[in-house]
């Protein structure tokens, strides 16, 4: 069904039309007096069921306004100037994400940098056994335990640990990253910095 | 009253240099406005000037406006600074009563001062009352109730379409085949 231009006027003047179609409704009754003065007569309507009208008002208020601001320069506010209410914090919340991604890297480097391999005393863990690594983490503490002393590899569970740990790190690191390219990229913050994930081997 | 996206957009047509969009601005709320500004100023022949400067006012103001809070707050605070400017200016005492900005939307239609209009502005508001009055008595109940809900119950149209039992697409069609009944019997006394 055809839904009329005056039907979703009368849903702007309840505040009931989504923001496209308001945007064209504004531009509409920007455009026609005609339509306009529909609007104004919808809003009597209502102001006359809630027994609001002024008496004393004229009906050719409107009029007399915009004819004392036939002098008034038309307004040029730049678009930038004009934000909702969402877009006034949006670069505080761009600078707050950097911020946090910024500590989130310095914080995951030193945890590198203090938790890298021994080179004296290197622990050799193959890529294989990793994703078993992975779900003994999950696991609670007495499995841990247990699976710890099944293993009999005391030094190895740690030492595997130590690299499950890594590469969750590795990928949070990757995560944040490219969160940060994203969000970058959107909001005009460094646009063009590019951004490189890595992996295991790579 | 929620906000607004059919203010934000005229509001934002006006700031890029779209005078007319102000006119559809002031017809919706011109009526709050006076009856706001009414309550500080006693003489009608006056609510209506300083209504008028108010609105001037905020045509200016828009230039800066930055929809920090929503128009029609925006809209009815610089009323209340004119009205009180006026009253100062003529050094009349300012109301005992303090109206909250927050409040004024109710308050606007509470004018204590409908009675001072001129006979001949009485008798058109009066006509204009009753001739709503009488479109709306001859409306389809559908109609009626829709646009009653709406209008005074202040019901959205989820809520309208709840209580009625219907999809909201029914609901928007029944108020506006309600207004434009209604305002086929207003029509010749606004134009």
């Amino acid at each position: 069904m055809n839904v009329s231009k005056e039907e979703f006027l009368s849903a702007m003047v309840d505040d009931e039309a989504d923001a496209f179609t308001a945007r064209r409704l504004a531009a509409e009754l920007a455009g026609s007096a005609e339509e306009r003065a529909r609007w104004g007569r919808y809003h009597v309507i209502g102001e006359a069921m809630r027994g609001d009208l002024f008496k004393g008002m004229p009906v050719d208020f409107s009029d007399r306004v915009m004819a004392a601001l036939d002098d008034e320069e038309p307004l040029q506010v730049p678009i930038s100037a004009v934000r909702s209410k969402g877009m006034r914090y949006r670069p505080a919340i761009g600078i707050g994400v950097a911020a946090s991604v910024a500590v989130a890297v310095l914080v995951g480097v030193q945890t590198m940098v203090t938790q890298a391999p021994d080179p004296v005393n290197p622990v050799v863990a193959t890529v294989g056994s990793a994703p078993e690594v992975l779900a003994v983490d999950r696991l609670p503490p007495q499995t841990l335990a247990q699976v710890a002393v099944g293993a009999s590899a005391t030094e190895a569970v740690p030492s595997d640990r130590r690299l499950a740990e890594q590469r969750q790190m590795d990928a949070r690191l990757n995560s944040y990253i490219v969160n940060h390219a994203e969000h970058a990229s959107q909001h005009g913050l460094i646009p063009y910095v590019r951004a490189v994930g890595y992996e295991d081997g790579q | 009253m929620g906000n607004k996206i059919s203010d934000e957009e005229l509001v934002r047509r006006v700031q890029s240099g779209d005078k007319a969009a102000f006119d559809a601005l002031v017809r919706k709320y011109q009526h709050k406005i006076v009856n706001l500004v009414s309550r500080y100023v006693r003489e009608p022949s006056m609510s209506l000037d300083v209504t008028q400067e108010a609105f001037i006012k905020a045509y200016r103001g828009l230039a800066n406006f930055r929809g920090e809070s929503a128009f029609y707050t925006w809209l009815y605070r610089i009323a209340i600074n004119t009205a009180k400017n006026y009253l100062v200016s003529n050094s009349r005492r300012t109301p005992d009563y303090e109206i909250d900005v927050q409040d004024a939307e109710q308050l606007a239609g509470e004018s204590a001062l409908k009675e001072y209009a001129t006979p001949e502005r009485e008798l058109l508001t009066e006509e204009i009352q009753n001739t709503v009055a009488g479109a709306i008595a001859d409306l389809p109940e559908d109609l009626r109730v829709a646009i009653t809900l709406r209008e005074l119950e202040g019901m959205s149209y989820e809520e309208i379409a709840q209580t009625m039992g219907c999809p909201i697409g029914t609901v928007r069609s029944r108020i506006f085949r309600a207004r434009e009944a209604i305002d086929r019997t207003l029509r010749p006394l606004l134009d």
